[in-house]
This record gives C-alpha cells, structure tokens and sequence, in this order.
C-alpha cells in the first residue's frame, strides 16, 4: 500500500514537471523568438509590417469563455480548505498515465498554428546526434543546433530551391519551438540540423510540408461556378462511395508513407467571482421546525400538509429572514377525533 | 406566405466528450452530461415540440456529436442521471419548504420543482430514458436537421496524417447511419477546424456541406462574390457555409450579447455553495466536495460582487428574452433587407451557437429561441428559418473555391489547441496515430481471431478517444487541467498496451475486457478506417 501511494506520487509528479519543462522551454523560447523578431526587422521593413498587421480575431476569447462553462470545475471551498482530490488519489484503479516521453525516431514534425506562427517538435535519438557529429570536420569551428525554416511556396523542394530561409539558433536540449514565419498564405519546410562556424550545414530532419492560412481576403477574382444537386447523390455513388462498410473501394494501393487566458474561475457577465479579502464575516440564521406525532396522524404546518416519516417524526428546515413568524402546527388523528395544535412564533432581528 | 427576401439557417452544436466512468461511482465529470440533460437538451425538446403541436413552422440545424449521442444511450449513464434527477427533486422539494418565509425565493424554488419534474417525466415516460429518439422523431417531422461531427472531436487541422481524419469522419457517419438510418447530409467540423482538403475526405462519405467560421470563406481563394451570405462549393462539390458574424455576437459575446443582461439569472451562485454545508451534503459530490446542484436563486443583477447579487425573476427574465427575441430578428431582418439589395438571390444568414450556450451558460436561452421562432412565423415575412441543405436545393449553383484554414476558436486558428499548456500531446498523438494506421495496414486483409479483431477495435477506440479536442481545450482554459491530462494519457497507454499485445501475440485478455467495459464507444467501430 505504502509503496503504491509512493509510485503515485511520483507519477503525479511526472504529470507536473511535464507541464513546467513545457513552460521553461516555452520562456527560452520567447527569448529567441524575440531576437528574430529584431533581425527580421533590420533585414526588411516589409517583414516588420506584416508581423505589426495583426488579423482582428473574428473570434473573442468570450466563446471559449462560455464553452469552458460546460466543463465547470468545483470551486475550492477557501473557509475549509478542501479541494477536489482526483480520483488516483483515493481508488485502487491501476495507474495508466506512465508513457514513454521519447521515441528517438529521428522525425521532426512542422504545425500551423496561425498565419504567422508555425510549431515544430522533434525527436532525435542519442545514435543519430553521435554520428552526425562524427561528420563535422575539425576545421568547421563549432557548431549550434539550429531550425532552418525554408519557404517552398509552389515549388517541390529538393534542399536548395527554396525561396529563402532563416537559420534559428536554439538550444541543445529543448525539443519543440514556435517559429515566427515571414509571411501569411504561404508554404514552409522546417530541417533540423547543425551549423558550424563556416557556413557547413549537417542535417538532422527534415519536416513535413505545411500551407499557412492567407490573412486577407483573396486578390483573385476570377470566378467559377458550379452546380451540384440532387445527382450528387448518383455520382456519388457512381463514384464508388455507397459501399459503407465495406469502403474497399477507397482503399488505394496502400503507401505506408506518411508524409504527408485562465478561465478557471473566469467572470461571468457581471464581474468575478468575488474574491473574498481578508478578514470576514458571514451570518445567517435557519429554523428547524421538528416532532413527532402517531404515524398515522395528518399533520399540517402552516396550514400545509406534511409527510411524515415512518416512525411518525417530522423536521422542516426552513431559511429565516428577518421577520415575526407564526408557525402552527395541527395534529389530526387518523379517525379524525383527535386534533391538538401549537403555535409557535419566532423573532428574527439582526443589529 | 410570399416570398421571403432571405433565410436565417439556426445550427446549434451539442456536444460533450465521452466523461463515462463506470470505475467511479460518481465521477464529476459526468455532471456534465447531467446538467445538459436538465437545462439544455430537455427544454430544447420541449420547445420543439410544443411548436410542432402549436403548428409553428420552422427548421434548425443540429449537430449531435457522436461522443454525445454515444453517453445518452448507454444504459449506465441513463441509470445515472436518473438517479441525479431523483435527488434533485429531493432536494427542491426541501428547498420550496425552506424558502417559504421568503416569496421572492420561494417563487423560484416553485419554479425549479416544475421544471425538474419535467425534465423526470420527459426523461422516463416520454422517451424512456432515450432522449436521442426525442430529436430523431423531430427530425423525422421535417423541423430539424441533425448533423454529424468528427467521431470524438478531434481537432482535424492539426491531426497530421490524413487517415486520422478519414477515421474521424468515416467513424461518425457510420455511427450517424447507426442511429438515424440514413446519412447525414451535413457535418459540423469540430470547433469548425477546417483544413483546405478534408473536403475530400467529407466527399468521399456523402457529407453535402460544412460550416467555417467567416474567415474561413472570406479568405478562400477566389475571393467570395457573395461573402458569406451564400454557400460556395469546394473542388470536391462539397459546400461550404460561412458564420455570420453579427447575429453571433449578439449572442455570444458576455458584454454586449443579450446573456450578460442584468435580469438574466446568475450562473456563479448556486446553492450547492451557497449553503449550509450539513443540508446540502447529500446533494454535492460524493467526496463531500461542493459542486453546482443548478439550483440558483439570484440575476446578473449588475456590476457587482456576487455577495451583492439580487434574488431572480423568472417572469422578469421571461419579459427581456421576448424583447431580445424581438431585436435579434429585427437586426435579421434589416440585414437581410440591406443584403438582398446587394445580391441577386435571396442571402442566407448563418447564426451558430453551442447547443449548451442556451439553458446551461444562458439559462433563459431556450425561452429565447422560442419566443425568436414563433415571431419568425407569426410577426413578419421578411426573413425564413432554413436549413442549410434545403437552402442547397433552392440554389444548386454556387461559386466555386477553396476556404481557407480556419477554426472558430480563440483568434480563429489553432492557438487555442497548439499552445504552452497543451501541445506536450501532439508528440504522443501523432505517434498512435502512425501506430494504428501500420496496425490498419498490416492487419487489414490477414484472417483474424476473434480476440485480434477485439483487439483491433480497442484500439481504435483508444486512438479516438484521446484525439478528443476537447482535452487540449480544458488543459488551456486550467478548469480541469489533471483530468484532461489524464485522459489523454491514459488513452495513449491503452493504446499502446494493445498495440504491444497484438504485435507480440501475448493477449491479456483480461486487461482488454476491462478497457472495453471502460472505453465502449462504438461498439461497431470500423478501425480499417485507418487504412485508405
């Protein structure tokens, strides 16, 4: 028991310092990000005003705000420091959340995150750096690791036709970046590699193919239109596309090539969430009406009928505002000969 | 009735991620399910109804996800939220008796024993415990169209290999054709992730049309003639429809959109906080943490604390959603009247929301759609409710081009799915992904046991589970970031448990039926999907 708490922990653990490795990374990239940023400026205006242009988001953080109300989490309860503790913690389920962090299948992989930004992560393994270091040549001088971003707009990229590129020098360790590219619409290649002194390039990986979003709206105005109706469905099938199921139809000769703001708590429309700010105090009053009476009896508070319980008891909780209350109580017995009532009154006064 | 002189096609997105957990007895996560049940799904129901017997003519488009039809018609999570609505009328039966001192209170428990009652009768008597057959029967009347989505929701731009996304979608309409008997002749791309090429993939299954968000079409290529306000088709044939932004924003945005008005109810004060901790024990969470019971007594009432929140009227907030009602379709209306001008067809509006906005988020949302469809009908006759593939019919020729990536997310790209706090995933995503299209390959036309086959499916299953876009989005927004990461990762561990079994031949069966019991989506999961 005691060691599987233990291995617990450390696995939760494991969950943590996956998230802070992500954010260190993320702050030393920034940094380089920003250096760029500079360079590209010196290098062309023109880089520095597409970068300046920002689109204007057509989508306000308020939507995401709102979806994020479906997953609304418990709140932690401040006055008794209780928290919502995740299931691991306390079931005997077998723990899943151990995954291998590496696969060293030498790939490194370009994302589209926006028109400007792409994502590239990589995974190298200890061999393949061994050996292409094996390849630098004493009189190279030293060498950084670095991300050469090409842009390969319409072209089939062979290793030198693209159109340009930028060299971004990053650090040994790290194994993801964002990369700022220049231009909005436009094709990207991203290789990893090292660079030496003199210019020598030893590639590491190479990425897949991406196409960024254009950021305005289109200068093409050639128009082409097209009908399609109700024989949709007929060339569709004629197509080969009725056969669910059994799609074999679909399945081409097959190539193994596969190339190919924190909202926690956030506000609602009005404000925050109140925030309680030091000392406090909160007071409220509640009155229990209770008693008991023969199970079978009918019985009536405030001229209302009650239920009672089996064993012919009976308690009504009720909020108590500031006020004068009248509170009868009627008992009547089942053969309707009995009757005995009690009056209560209650006074609530805060000062 | 004449003419109109343009359309307004309402598509509402229900979705959830699959939050079953028959390990627990109370898992959280699945209160989601419970309190969209109540306060969305229900009334929404409800209305559709009462318009069809009222005679009211109208359409809406709704995407039900697969992940979300999946969790209403499990016998376990209907036994479940049968049990949750039984303790919710437990405890406004309490709350109407506690409140009784205090009308402006007791008006509104009254008014929440109504409503759960309802939500018990419509549950258990009217569609026995299938409330999925609610809205087929209302798409069988010819008022609603259902759409389909991704499988799981799975972020399709950022799914790197084009046989994830074949199995995204192929998966869905499968399970579409599962449960509707027919295909779906649209689809909601899930957060309207839109990658130039899908459409080929959506062709290949039958699906006629997609949404984007505006920019989507606007920064297609050729420019757009018409804007958003007609469908353009993609190479494929497949059209595309645009988000209008205006009547979007109307509705969505907190400040300036109808929800954050002041009479509208208070989504942060809720008894299961507000109250003795003794009297709402049984009602919150096993653990004895607090958590919303949707009983909540007070409105927005205006720029302050939520100490200072002013009790709720219902027959007030009643009042504003007509009148919002009233403006939302006068804005239509004038946009329509300007737009018609300008184009030589009648425009179609395209007005998009999270199912879950109305009744859940927007409390009073449902009343608002219902007041907005019956002054459609009844109050003018310059606009008409479509649906986008009627709208099709009407218009079979539209201008051809190629939409641009886009989502309608955070900024309209990615971001929200690729950033710090989530793209730690992609890694391990794209690596199962590659996994399960070898185990597609290799598998796909050998002789299998009955226990490979199993296998296989488990899989798959697992694949589709952790591609759910919904995790990267919660571990964004920090509300649940454990349970997110969590599910993620266990999903790839699954998935690669089974991958190792299957390639080695030593078959824990064992461990495999358990996950079965624990991950049964798609019962008839088709993972040759993953081979095209």
């Amino acid at each position: 028991m005691v060691i599987k708490k233990n291995k617990k922990k450390d696995k939760n653990f494991e969950l943590e310092k996956k998230k802070s490795t992500t954010k260190k990374v993320k702050t030393k990239e920034t940094q380089t990000v920003k250096q760029e940023k500079i360079t590209q400026k010196r290098g062309s205006k023109k880089a520095e005003k597409i970068i300046k242009e920002e689109i204007k988001p057509s989508v306000t953080l308020d939507e995401s705000k709102i979806e994020a109300t479906k997953y609304y989490p418990p709140q932690m309860d401040k006055k008794n420091g209780q928290k919502y503790v995740s299931y691991e913690e306390k079931k005997s389920l077998p723990d899943e959340t151990l995954i291998k962090q590496k696969y060293d299948d030498n790939k490194i992989v370009l994302l589209v995150r926006d028109p400007y930004w792409c994502y590239a992560y990589w995974d190298l393994s200890g061999n393949l750096i061994e050996n292409k270091k094996k390849e630098i040549k004493p009189g190279w001088g030293k060498y950084d690791l670095i991300l050469r971003i090409y842009d390969v707009t319409d072209i089939i990229f062979n290793g030198f036709n693209a159109h340009k590129y930028q060299d971004i020098k990053i650090s040994m360790d790290s194994n993801n970046w964002y990369i700022n590219v220049w231009e909005a619409g436009r094709s990207y290649i991203v290789d990893i590699g090292f660079k030496t002194e003199d210019g020598h390039f030893i590639l590491l990986a190479r990425s897949n193919v991406v196409n960024t979003p254009r950021d305005r709206v289109s200068n093409i105005t050639d128009e082409e239109w097209m009908v399609v109706d109700e024989d949709f469905d007929e060339l569709f099938r004629l197509s080969g596309g009725g056969k669910f199921g059994s799609s074999e139809s679909f399945r081409s000769l097959l190539e193994m090539n596969l190339s190919s703001e924190n909202v926690s708590s956030f506000s609602s429309p009005s404000g925050k969430p109140e925030e309680k700010k030091g000392f406090f105090l909160i007071a409220d009053t509640e009155l229990i009406v209770y008693g008991a009476t023969e199970k079978d009896a009918k019985l009536k508070v405030r001229g209302e009928p009650i239920n009672l319980n089996i064993d012919g008891s009976f308690s009504l909780r009720y909020h108590l505002p500031n006020t004068t209350l009248k509170i009868p109580i009627e008992a009547e017995s089942s053969d309707g000969k009995d009757k005995i009532t009690i009056n209560i009154t209650v006074e609530r006064k805060t000062e | 009735m004449k003419e109109p002189l343009g359309y307004l096609a309402l598509i509402l997105h229900a979705h959830l991620p699959y939050v079953r957990h028959p390990e627990y007895n109370d898992a959280l996560e699945e209160y989601w399910l419970f309190e969209a049940i109540t306060e969305t799904y229900i009334p929404l129901l409800n209305i559709f109804n009462k318009l069809i017997e009222d005679g009211v003519d109208f359409r809406i488009t709704m995407s039900l996800t697969p992940p979300l039809i999946s969790m209403l018609r499990d016998p376990l999570l209907q036994e479940r939220y049968s049990r949750h609505i039984n303790k919710l009328i437990e405890l406004i039966e309490k709350e109407v008796i506690r409140t009784q001192f205090e009308p402006h209170f007791n008006r509104i428990a009254i008014m929440y024993r109504e409503k759960f009652y309802n939500a018990r009768y419509v549950f258990e008597e009217k569609y026995k415990r299938d409330i999925v057959s609610g809205f087929k029967q209302i798409q069988d009347a010819g008022k609603l169209e259902i759409i389909t989505c991704g499988a799981t929701h799975g972020f399709l731009p950022l799914s790197l290999y084009k046989e994830s996304t074949n199995a995204q979608i192929k998966i869905a309409v499968d399970h579409y054709i599962e449960i509707f008997g027919k295909r779906p002749k649209g689809i909601w791309l899930p957060e309207c992730g839109f990658n130039p090429g899908d459409d080929e993939i959506l062709r290949k299954y039958g699906i006629r049309y997609f949404i984007t968000d505006t920019h989507g079409i606007l920064y297609g290529s050729p420019r757009p003639k018409y804007g958003i306000f007609a469908p353009v088709y993609c190479k494929s044939r497949v059209a595309a429809f645009g988000r209008d932004m205006e009547s979007s924003k109307q509705v969505w945005s907190a400040k300036e959109g109808y929800p954050g008005d002041y009479n509208y109810r208070e989504f942060y004060r809720d008894i299961g906080y507000d109250l003795d901790y003794d009297y709402v024990r049984p009602y919150i969470h096993e653990s004895g943490i607090r958590i919303n019971t949707g009983i909540k007594y007070y409105k927005i009432t205006g720029k302050v604390d939520l100490g200072n929140k002013a009790p709720y009227d219902y027959i007030a907030a009643l009042n504003k959603t007509a009148e919002h009602a009233g403006n939302f379709m006068f804005n239509r209306e004038k946009q329509v009247e300007h737009l018609s001008r300008l184009m030589k067809r009648q425009p179609i509006i395209i007005a998009p929301y999270d199912a879950e906005l109305f009744g859940h988020w927007w409390y009073e949302g449902p009343d608002f759609l219902n007041y907005l469809i019956r002054k459609i009908f009844y109050d003018q006759q310059t606009i008409k409710l479509i649906t986008p593939s009627e709208y099709l019919e009407k218009y079979p020729k539209n201008q051809v081009l190629t939409p641009s990536y886009s989502s309608w997310g955070y900024k309209g790209y990615a971001e929200f799915w690729l950033s710090g706090e989530n793209d730690w995933i992609y890694r391990h995503l794209h690596k199962i992904y590659e996994k399960m299209i070898e185990l597609a390959y290799i598998f796909k036309n050998k002789p299998l046991t009955q226990v490979q086959e199993r296998i296989l499916k488990q899989a798959a299953r697992e694949v589709l589970l952790a591609q759910s876009s919904d995790w990267a989005f919660i571990m964004k927004t920090q509300t649940m970031y454990e349970y997110a990461a969590r599910r993620t990762v266990n999903h790839i561990f699954r998935f690669n448990k089974l991958y190792d079994m299957i390639k080695s031949g030593n078959v824990d069966e064992q461990y495999l039926a358990r996950i079965e019991w624990q991950d049964n989506i798609f019962p008839n999961i088709d993972w040759t999907a993953y081979n095209i």
